[in-house]
C-alpha cells in the first residue's frame, strides 16, 4: 500500500517542525542527566544495570566452580558458599534475567511498535531508580557476610526457623520491592502494547516481539503477586512470629512452595520468552525473508503463556503428594513442551526459506536454539515423576537450569546484542572478535554444564559446598570448573570488544542489517524522539513491503510530525485494530522517580533491619512524594479539547474511563494486586483442606457479625464512590466533596469495624496459622481501604482545586475502578473468614 | 467525532476462551484430587473419576465447540496456508488463533485426563 497523499513538506517547515520536537523530547544534560525519563535512556541505563549484576553473579558462579575443582577443598567455608549459591542464583534471576527483559523492552519497544514512547515514562525511571537501589542493597549484603543462604526459593522451615541473621529477611524485602516494581513495568509494557501501537498496526500486524513481552508482561502480572504473597507470609512468621509456616501450629512449610513455583515455574517463560522474542525479529532479517507460520508463533508464544501456569507442582514432586496429582503436573509439563517446538520449527523454516547471511546474531541464535532443545528435552525428562524422583536436587537439574536458561535467553540476548548494538551505540562490533568469543562462550558452556548432566547421574547433589575424593567426580567438576572460565573468556572479549575504548570505531549505517521492522527507522541514537512521526501501517515489515516509507517517515509525511505546543505527545489507539483515540501528552524529566524510589525502599530496607519507626515514616514520605508526582504529573486538564494531529485527523487530547490508558494501567495492575490477593485466599483453602489443626482452631473465628458489619459499611463506601460520578456531574463541589467524605466515613468505620473482628478473636496471630491468616486477609482489606481513602481524599482535593472536572474526571473513574477491586475482595475475604467456619 | 474504543472487533478475550477452559478444566482436577486424597478424604476414587470424566467431557465439548466455530470463521479450509498478513485479514487471523489455541488445549485437556485415569489412585 502506498502512503497517504499529502503535500510535500517544504525544508523550512520541516526543519522547524524537527527543532520543535527536539526541544520537547530534550534530554536533559549536566547532573540533570539523571532525571531524564525518555526510554531510550532510562532503557539503556536499565540495561547497563542488569548487566552489571550479571558480571556479580557470573563471578560468583566463578567462584564456586573454583570451590568444586578439587574435592575437600577449602578455598570457601560451608557458610560462604550458602550465601554465595543463594546470592547467584537470586541475582541471576531476579536482578538479571527479568529485568534485562524489561529493561530491553523499555529501550525497544517503543521504536519497535512506532510509537514515541511508552505510555508513563517516569514509572519507567521509578522502577530502575527502585531496581538499583534494591539490586545494590542484595549484593551488599554478600559483602558484609549477612546474605540469604537459603537457596534461591528459600525454603522454611529452613529459612524460617533455622536462619537467624537479616540474610533472609534482606531476600524477603530487598525483592519484594524489586517484584513491586517489575509489576510497575509490566504494567507499562503491557499498556503500550494494547494501546499505542501505531494506526493501522492492527493485531495480526504487530511485531512478534510484541507478542512475547505482552505474553511475558501477562505472566509477570500474575506470577510475581504469588511470590509477594509467600514473601509476606514469610517475613511475618520471621519478624512476628505469625506460624505460617510451622506444623506445630497448624502451618505448613509445603504453602510456601505452592506459593513460591506458582511464580517460579512461570518465571522460566518470563525469562524464555522475550529473550525468543529477538530471535523472532533477527531471523526474518538475517534470512532475508518474512517470518514463516506468524500464527503459530502467536500460538506457541500464548499457548506458553497460559501452560505456564500448570506446571508449578512438577518442582514438587518428591514432597509426597498423591500419585494423581503428579500425573496431572506431568502431563502438563510434557503438553508445553509442543508450543515451546512449534516456534523453533518456524524459525527453522523461515531460516531454511530465506537466503542466509553468515553473522554474530546468527552464530548466537543457532548455538543457543540447539542448546535450548537439549535443555527442554532434559526438561520433557524431569518433568516424568520416576526419573524426576531420581535426579532431583542433583547436580542433573542444575545442568537442566542453566542449559535451558543459557541456552534460551543468554545466547538470544548474546545475538540481540550484536545485531542492536549499531541501534543502539551507532557503531557496529567486531565480526572478527564476535566470532572468537561466540566459540569461546559456545565451547565454554558445553564444558561447564555437560559434565554436570553426568555428575548429577552419579549422584552428585546440588548445593554441597565439598565433596570427598574418590566418587569418580573429580575429573568431571575439574572439566566444568575448566569450563566456566572458557566462558568466562568468551563473554571478557565480548565485553573488550564494547568497552575498550581505543578499538577503531565503524560507524553503523541506517539500517545495518537491512531489516524491514519499524525500529530500524531510526537516523541516529541521539535523536531523543522515539520516532520522528508515528507511521501508518499496514504490513508487518514496512521497511520491506511499503513502498516509499522511510522517504513519509523523514518528511514527516504521517501522523504528529510537530511538537507545535512544545509538550510531549504520543498517540493512543484501540486495542485490537489500532484505530487512533486520543493525542496523550506524557510528562518530561524529573526527580521525583529518584525521591521516591529513594523513600520507598527506605521502607524495606528499614523493616529488614526491624526499624519499624524509620519504615513507617520512610513509607509515608513516600507516599507524599507518590502524590505530589501525581498531582503535578498526571490528569492535566489541557489548554483545549481537541488537536490536530496531522494527516486532517483531530483527536482528544484527554480520555478517561475505559478509553484512558491510565484507567487500564490502573485495571492490569488491580488484576496483579488481585492475583496476590487469591494466592492468600488459597493459602486459606490449602490449609482448609489438608490441615486439621487449622480447621480445629477455626472454632475460635471472628465470628460472623463484625466482619459481616464491616463489610456493609464497605460496601456503602464502594457504592458512594459510585454515586460520586454522577453527583460530579449534576451538583457544586461542596456536594461532591460531602459524598466523597461520606464514603470515607463509612470506610473508616469499616476499617473500624475490622478491626474490632480481629481484637475480638480469642486467639493472637502468634499462636495458629489459622489466626495469622485471618489477620493477614482482614489486615490486607483494612489496608486496602485505607489506600481506598487517601484516592477519596485525592479526588476531593481535586475538585477543591478546580483540577477536575465533570468533563476530566480521570482520577474519579481511576478512584472508581480501584474501589470495584477493593469492594470484591472485602465481599470475598467475609465470605471465606467468616462462612468457612460455619461449614465445619 | 472521534471514533470511540469500541469501533470494530474489539473481543480481545474470545481467542483465549479455549485456554481458559483448559485452566478451570486442569484446576478443577487439582482440587478433586486433593480432596480425594488429603487427610479429610472428602471425596472416594469413584466420585474423583466422575468428577474427572465429566468436567472432561464438557471442557473438551467446549473447546472443541469454540475452535470449530473459529475455523469455519478463518476460512482456514479456503487457502491452503495462512499467513494472514494484511490489513484486511486480522478477522481471520484472530479466528485462526483461536483455532490454534483450542487444538492446543484439546490435547492439554485431553493429556491430563489421560493421565488422570491411567494413575487413578492417590499413592
Amino acid at each position: 500500500m502506498s502512503t497517504p497523499a499529502m503535500p510535500l513538506a517544504d525544508e523550512e517547515r520541516r526543519d522547524a517542525q524537527e527543532q520543535r520536537l527536539l526541544t520537547a523530547w530534550r534530554i536533559p544534560t549536566g547532573w540533570r542527566y539523571w532525571s531524564a525519563v525518555n526510554n531510550t535512556v532510562v532503557g539503556l541505563w536499565y540495561v547497563n544495570a542488569s548487566l552489571i549484576f550479571f558480571v556479580f553473579g557470573g563471578v560468583l558462579a566463578l567462584l564456586m566452580r573454583l570451590q568444586l575443582a578439587t574435592a575437600d577443598n577449602t578455598l570457601l567455608s560451608a557458610d560462604t558458599y550458602n550465601q554465595v549459591f543463594t546470592v547467584h542464583g537470586s541475582v541471576m534471576m531476579f536482578l538479571f534475567a527479568v529485568p534485562i527483559f524489561e529493561a530491553v523492552s523499555i529501550l525497544m519497544m517503543p521504536q519497535m511498535i512506532g510509537a514515541r514512547e511508552l505510555p508513563f515514562p517516569r514509572l519507567s525511571a521509578f522502577g530502575f531508580w527502585a531496581f538499583v537501589i534494591g539490586g545494590v542493597f542484595l549484593c551488599w549484603s554478600l559483602l558484609v557476610d549477612a546474605a540469604p543462604k537459603g537457596g534461591w526459593f528459600m525454603y522454611p522451615p529452613l529459612t524460617s526457623g533455622y536462619q537467624p541473621g537479616i540474610g533472609a529477611d534482606i531476600w524477603l524485602l530487598g525483592f519484594s520491592f524489586i517484584e513491586v516494581v517489575a509489576i510497575a513495568a509490566a504494567v507499562e509494557l503491557i499498556v503500550g502494547i494494547l494501546r499505542c501501537r501505531p494506526p493501522g498496526m492492527r493485531l495480526n500486524l504487530m511485531p512478534l516481539y510484541a507478542w512475547y513481552v505482552l505474553v511475558a508482561a501477562f505472566m509477570v502480572l500474575f506470577a510475581f503477586p504469588a511470590l509477594i504473597a509467600g514473601t509476606i507470609l514469610l517475613e511475618l512468621e520471621r519478624a512476628f512470629g505469625w506460624p505460617f509456616f510451622d506444623a506445630a501450629f497448624g502451618g505448613d512449610p509445603l504453602l510456601w512452595q505452592h506459593l513460591f513455583w506458582l511464580f517460579g515455574h512461570p518465571e522460566v517463560y518470563i525469562i524464555f520468552l522475550p529473550s525468543v522474542a529477538l530471535v523472532a525479529m533477527m531471523v526474518p532479517t538475517l534470512a532475508r525473508q518474512p517470518i514463516i507460520g506468524y500464527s503459530w508463533i502467536v500460538l506457541a508464544a500464548v499457548g506458553t503463556g497460559f501452560l505456564g501456569f500448570g506446571l508449578w507442582v512438577h518442582h514438587m514432586f518428591t514432597t509426597g503428594l498423591p500419585g494423581i496429582t503428579l500425573a496431572i503436573f506431568s502431563a502438563a509439563s510434557a503438553a508445553v513442551a509442543i508450543p515451546t517446538g512449534v516456534q523453533l520449527f518456524c524459525f527453522l523454516a523461515t531460516l531454511l526459506a530465506g537466503r542466509r547471511a553468515r553473522s554474530v546474531p546468527m552464530l548466537y541464535m543457532i548455538g543457543g536454539l540447539g542448546s535450548f532443545v537439549i535443555g527442554g528435552l532434559t526438561g520433557v525428562m524431569v518433568a516424568m515423576a520416576p526419573f524426576n524422583l531420581q535426579a532431583h536436587d542433583s547436580f542433573f537439574i542444575v545442568a537442566h537450569l542453566h542449559t535451558v536458561l543459557i541456552g534460551g535467553a543468554v545466547f538470544p540476548l548474546l545475538a540481540a546484542l550484536y545485531y542492536y548494538y549499531p541501534l543502539v551505540r551507532g557503531r557496529l562490533l567486531s565480526e572478527r572478535v564476535g566470532r572468537w568469543a561466540f566459540w569461546l562462550v559456545f565451547a565454554g558452556f558445553n564444558l561447564t554444564f555437560m559434565p554436570m548432566h553426568v555428575l548429577g547421574l552419579l549422584g552428585m547433589p546440588r548445593r554441597i559446598f565439598t565433596y570427598p575424593g574418590g566418587l569418580g567426580w573429580e575429573t568431571l567438576n575439574q572439566v566444568a570448573t575448566a569450563g566456566s572460565f572458557v566462558l568466562a573468556l568468551g563473554l571478557v572479549l565480548v565485553a573488550w570488544d564494547m568497552l575498550w575504548p581505543w578499538r577503531p570505531v565503524r560507524r553503523a549505517t541506517r539500517n545495518t542489517w537491512d531489516a524491514g521492522t519499524l525500529e530500524w527507522l531510526q537516523k541516529d541514537p541521539d535523536l531523543p524522539w522515539g520516532v520522528r512521526t508515528v507511521p501508518i501501517i499496514s504490513t508487518r515489515y514496512p521497511l520491506w513491503q511499503q513502498p516509499g516509507f522511510i522517504a513519509d517517515y523523514d518528511h514527516g509525511r504521517f501522523y504528529l510530525p510537530d511538537a507545535a505546543e512544545g509538550r510531549r505527545e504520543m498517540l493512543v489507539t484501540s486495542t485490537v485494530d489500532a484505530v487512533p483515540l486520543q493525542c496523550m501528552r506524557i510528562p518530561g524529566p524529573t526527580f521525583i522517580t529518584l525521591i521516591a524510589a529513594v523513600f520507598v525502599g527506605g521502607f524495606f530496607i528499614a523493616a529488614t533491619f526491624q526499624w519499624y519507626v524509620t519504615s513507617i515514616i520512610s513509607s509515608l514520605l513516600g507516599l507524599a512524594t507518590i502524590l505530589v508526582w501525581l498531582w503535578t504529573g498526571t490528569g492535566e486538564i489541557p489548554e483545549k479539547d481537541e488537536k490536530d494531529v496531522g494527516l486532517g485527523l483531530t483527536l482528544p487530547l484527554y480520555t478517561s474511563g475505559r478509553e484512558s490508558p491510565g484507567w487500564w494501567a490502573m485495571f492490569i495492575t488491580m488484576l496483579g494486586d488481585f492475583s496476590a490477593f487469591v494466592s492468600l485466599i488459597f493459602g486459606y483453602v490449602f490449609y482448609w483442606t489438608l490441615n486439621d489443626r487449622f480447621l480445629a482452631a477455626s472454632a475460635s473465628g471472628p465470628g460472623v457479625f463484625w466482619p459481616v458489619a464491616g463489610a456493609m459499611l464497605i460496601v456503602g463506601a464502594w457504592l458512594l464512590t459510585a454515586l460520586a460520578r454522577p453527583v460530579l456531574a449534576s451538583t457544586s463541589a461542596a456536594l461532591f466533596t460531602f459524598t466523597l467524605a461520606l464514603a470515607g466515613t463509612l470506610g473508616l468505620l469499616g476499617m473500624g469495624a475490622l478491626a474490632t473482628a480481629l481484637w475480638d478473636m480469642p486467639m493472637a496471630p502468634d499462636t495458629s496459622a489459622y489466626a495469622a491468616t485471618v489477620w493477614l486477609l482482614l489486615i490486607w482489606i483494612i489496608a486496602h481501604v485505607a489506600l481506598g481513602l487517601v484516592m477519596l481524599g485525592y479526588c476531593a482535593a481535586r475538585r477543591l482545586a478546580g483540577r477536575m472536572t465533570a468533563r476530566y474526571d480521570m482520577d474519579l473513574r481511576n478512584t472508581l475502578l480501584y474501589w470495584h477491586f477493593a469492594g470484591v475482595m472485602t465481599l470475598i475475604t467475609i465470605g471465606v473468614v467468616a462462612g468457612f467456619p460455619l461449614l465445619r | 467525532m472521534a471514533p470511540t474504543i469500541r469501533d470494530g472487533y474489539e473481543r480481545l478475550w474470545v481467542p483465549v476462551l479455549p485456554l481458559v477452559v483448559w485452566a478451570l478444566h486442569m484446576l478443577t482436577c487439582y482440587i478433586a484430587a486433593a480432596l480425594a486424597c488429603g487427610p479429610a478424604r472428602s471425596l472416594d476414587a469413584a466420585t474423583l473419576h466422575r468428577v474427572v470424566v465429566v468436567t472432561t467431557m464438557v471442557a473438551a465439548g467446549l473447546i472443541v465447540a469454540v475452535g470449530a466455530w473459529a475455523a469455519r470463521r478463518s476460512g482456514t479450509w479456503r487457502s491452503a496456508v495462512p499467513d494472514h498478513a494484511t490489513t484486511a485479514d486480522r478477522g481471520p487471523f484472530m479466528a485462526f488463533t483461536t483455532m490454534l489455541f483450542a487444538g492446543l488445549s484439546l490435547l492439554g485437556v485431553v493429556w491430563v485426563a489421560w493421565s488422570t485415569t491411567l494413575v487413578g489412585g492417590c499413592a
